[in-house]
């Protein structure tokens, strides 16, 4: 019996050795060079993926392959160690791991600025981003790319703790190959188009920028016309909308701040976000069905009217049509799935870009720009299937900038609001390791080097959320849809919502561009507008003076920020 | 005499320190985590000027909340809702731990049915458990009637009975384990005299078998009455943060809150977790004098 005990504790023993050996390969990835300085990097492994890391990475070991980092030791050259996971460098996780963790260099995303400060978790990288980038040819530093109303959140008495890293924007996809096989572009005579005709034989609309000759001719201007559309979509056989079920409250919310964001144009939504400001669309009441408006002055006390912004109604209103569908014709608008809980986003991107060769094609997709990326999976098994035509290359995805809510509104720019809260952050477990504090500042200083960056949009599809440009020649390396992309990064108004105001630091998972779009209505709570819709024909009427929120209930939540 | 004393000393070391590290755990975990959070109903957080004392203004404000808001009245009723199902579940798994006792018809499927949930892990079992009521039941349905009809869980008509359903459903393994395991303990030459008298199943249960046993059911009983307030109804495993407003318990509010909000919003949780406390508590010590006062005399 005795020896049976020992022999089981050697066992056991054993086994937990080579436990720990599995977890130090596992966190490290690769062997350790010890003749070369080593760099951990983490990287939220979501839509954008790591890829791009990877080869920045190896760019990176290959420019600095002679240099000494560690002066006083044998090392020369760095070798760079990446991470990707999805939970341990995921905004909210992140902040709880970053002490025990070794990477000393993290991309993530959702990450809130003020916590990570009030956290002490992070390093101060001011030095990395007012350092003119000499080394990468550029005369400018981080700092002069950074957008205006970034820099004035970010920076806190002259310092920087992160470096905004990604740009994203949530909205509608739709499927170019299907336009143009169907005739789904609306022509200038408000007429769809014959399939497979180009604009040269017949012209398009202009679209709802208003304008001939942009990247939006021959899509819907308004919702009008944008309903016109899904019917015409729905008898051709098609299906207008898909999007996750499983993650229903998150896609939709986004699509509905997108939708509100694109009404209201930046400065009438900045005051979401200072709580200061003037605003002419409040909605009071309405009569007859037409909303009744104020103009109101925001401050911190009186920021309870913009949950009756005219904007917030317009895109309430949008959602209800989408839910609703044509009753008379019996169409449905979205696919049943997208109801469903076990309807992943990613399973509604691989319908969205294989349902084309199927007998029901899906001809838009309410996801963010960085879905084609993450539907790289679903591109190559499509490959198989239908041959190399059916490549992410190959295929015709674009991003449809928003209709406009009437036609009055036709011709104003297409708003669009930055995502995500992405940050390059350094670990504070650097502290007091200077040399390695400069190579971090350096591999960040590189990241955000014009060139780097354009590299980095080439491989994901997605801008950098720092101020760039790209050639002709450059962006021709990108799809058809990484180009939209770029195009309405470069041509769009963009909304940073970020601000300085206490009351919005405070409280932004309330305030902020979260997914709750909370509503109470004949004594129900509701928080998905879209199911509300679907399920209890609540109507954006109600749903919208459900939404509004009391001066009494304001003050009760947020009156100590004020 | 010496001898003796040096080995009691060690014996008091090596308890000693077979104590410390569960100590220590409870010391930071539960009390140190707990008195924090009293600390925090009295103070607020802003990350320019950090924490301040406000008395009780944060109960005051959570108290209004908890009037104005249609999510919390929900919350609070599915709160109680569940903590009824629980009560069901108890009931129905002592019926069901007696049929297995008594060796009953088809105990063997009882066991294993109810068991199952036990043995694999939660997770796994919220997945099953989704795609059955998301996928299996909608196609048997259009099957069998030829009508389309919107997943158990994603219906928000449907998800709250499905989700009280899987509640009482998981909640009979470990139940189950403890019923059976008491009933087990039952001396068989107590039975078996009252069989001898001509007892009755029925009346063996209530008479012998029930009394023996209350213990356990009573500590059933209280532990789910003090987490009436913290029960998720395994909402966070099925919809993550995304759950139906309508579903929403008080347990998956507070837990949702916390790991997605910041550090301005924690005193706000706090209080409402220690108001919540103090209704509990009463209850609770109130409830477990009542079952222990009242309950079956095993003499």
């Amino acid at each position: 019996m005795k020896k049976q005990a020992t022999l089981l504790g050697i066992v056991l023993s054993v086994l937990l050795c080579f436990s720990f050996v599995g977890c130090t390969n596992e966190k490290i990835g690769e062997e350790e060079d010890p003749t070369k300085t080593q760099l951990y990097i983490g990287n939220y492994d979501g839509g954008i993926g790591t890829t791009w890391l990877y080869e920045a990475a190896d760019r990176f070991e290959e420019k600095y392959k002679d240099v000494c980092f560690e002066p006083g030791t044998d090392k020369k050259g760095v070798q760079v160690h990446v991470d990707p996971d999805k939970n341990v460098y995921h905004g909210y996780n992140l902040i709880n791991n970053l002490s025990s963790i070794d990477q000393q260099i993290i991309f993530t995303e959702r990450a809130y600025y003020d916590e990570y400060l009030a956290s002490g978790k992070i390093l101060e990288v001011t030095d990395a981003v007012k350092k003119p980038l000499t080394e990468f040819g550029e005369t400018g530093t981080i700092e002069d790319k950074i957008p205006a109303d970034q820099k004035a959140y970010l920076q806190r008495d002259g310092k920087y703790y992160v470096v905004p890293f990604c740009k994203t924007f949530a909205g509608i996809q739709y499927n170019v190959d299907l336009w143009d096989q169907n005739g789904y572009w609306i022509l200038s005579d408000g007429e769809f188009s014959t399939p497979g005709s180009t604009p040269a034989e017949e012209p398009r609309s202009n679209g709802p920028d208003g304008k001939a000759g942009t990247y939006d001719d021959g899509l819907p201007a308004t919702y009008d016309e944008f309903f016109k559309l899904c019917d015409y979509i729905c008898e051709t056989g098609c299906v207008p909308f898909a999007w996750t079920g499983q993650y229903i409250q998150q896609y939709t919310g986004y699509f509905n701040w997108s939708l509100y964001a694109d009404f209201e144009g930046a400065e009438n939504m900045r005051p979401n976000f200072t709580f200061a400001g003037e605003v002419d669309d409040i909605v009071t009441g309405f009569e007859g069905g037409v909303p009744t408006l104020e103009t109101a002055a925001i401050t911190p006390e009186t920021g309870y009217k913009l949950h009756s912004q005219l904007g917030r109604y317009y895109a309430l209103s949008f959602v209800e049509r989408l839910m609703q569908g044509n009753p008379a014709k019996k169409f449905q608008y979205y696919t049943n799935k997208s109801m469903g809980q076990t309807y992943s986003h990613t399973a509604a991107q691989e319908d969205f870009v294989k349902s084309f060769y199927e007998a029901k094609p899906i001809a838009m997709l309410i996801e963010g720009t960085w879905w084609e990326n993450e539907a790289d999976s679903a591109f190559a098994s499509a490959v198989k299937t239908n041959g190399e035509s059916a490549s992410r290359q190959n295929r015709k995805f674009g991003m449809m900038p928003l209709p406009k809510a009437t036609e009055d509104k036709v011709g104003e720019p297409f708003t669009v609001a930055e995502q995500y809260d992405s940050y390059i952050v350094l670990n504070a477990n650097l502290k007091g390791k200077q040399d390695l504090i400069d190579l971090a500042y350096l591999f960040v200083e590189f990241v955000c080097s014009d060139a780097e960056m354009v590299k980095f949009t080439q491989s994901t599809g997605l801008p950098r959320a720092l101020d760039y440009t790209m050639s002709e020649e450059e962006l021709s390396a990108l799809t058809y849809y990484e180009r939209q992309v770029w195009d309405i990064n470069t041509g769009a108004e963009i909304i940073y919502p970020y601000s300085a105001a206490n009351i919005y630091r405070n409280n932004t998972r309330s305030l902020g561009f979260g997914y709750d779009w909370e509503a109470t209505v004949s004594g129900r709570p509701y928080n998905t507008p879209c199911k509300a819709m679907a399920e209890d024909r609540i109507t954006a009427q109600q749903y919208f003076l459900g939404h509004a929120i009391t001066e009494s209930a304001w003050r009760n939540l947020y009156s100590a920020d004020f | 005499m010496k001898r003796t004393g040096q080995r009691r000393r060690r014996q008091y070391l090596f308890f000693l320190a077979l104590l410390a590290l569960p100590l220590l755990q409870f010391a930071v975990f539960y009390v140190g985590v707990n008195l924090n959070s009293v600390l925090l109903t009295f103070r607020n957080y802003s990350y320019d000027d950090g924490y301040t004392w406000v008395g009780f203004d944060n109960i005051r404000r959570v108290l209004i909340s908890l009037g104005d808001s249609a999510a919390m009245r929900y919350a609070i009723r599915n709160s109680l809702l569940s903590y009824g199902v629980s009560i069901l579940g108890t009931a129905l798994a002592l019926v069901f731990s007696y049929f297995i006792y008594k060796k009953m018809p088809l105990a063997g499927l009882f066991r294993v049915t109810l068991f199952l949930p036990s043995v694999l892990s939660a997770v796994v079992m919220v997945l099953l458990f989704k795609y059955f009521a998301e996928n299996a039941i909608p196609a048997i349905v259009e099957a069998v009637s030829g009508q389309t009809i919107t997943g158990l869980l994603s219906n928000s008509k449907s998800a709250l009975p499905t989700l009280l359903f899987y509640y009482l459903w998981v909640g009979f393994g470990p139940q189950i384990l403890m019923y059976t395991g008491a009933m087990a303990s039952i001396p068989e030459s107590a039975v078996e005299s009252a069989q001898l008298d001509g007892i009755t199943p029925l009346k063996e249960f209530w008479y012998i078998t029930l009394p023996l046993i209350w213990p356990t059911f009573v500590t059933f009983v209280i532990v789910g009455l003090a987490g009436l307030f913290t029960n998720q109804l395994n909402l966070y495993s099925f919809y993550g943060g995304g759950a139906d407003a309508s579903t929403w318990t008080i347990g998956y509010y507070i837990y949702k809150s916390a790991t997605q909000g910041k550090l301005p919003e924690y005193p706000e949780l706090a209080s409402l977790g220690v108001l919540l406390t103090m209704v509990t508590l009463p209850i609770t010590f109130g409830a477990k004098y009542l079952l222990e006062r009242f309950g079956p005399s095993t003499d």
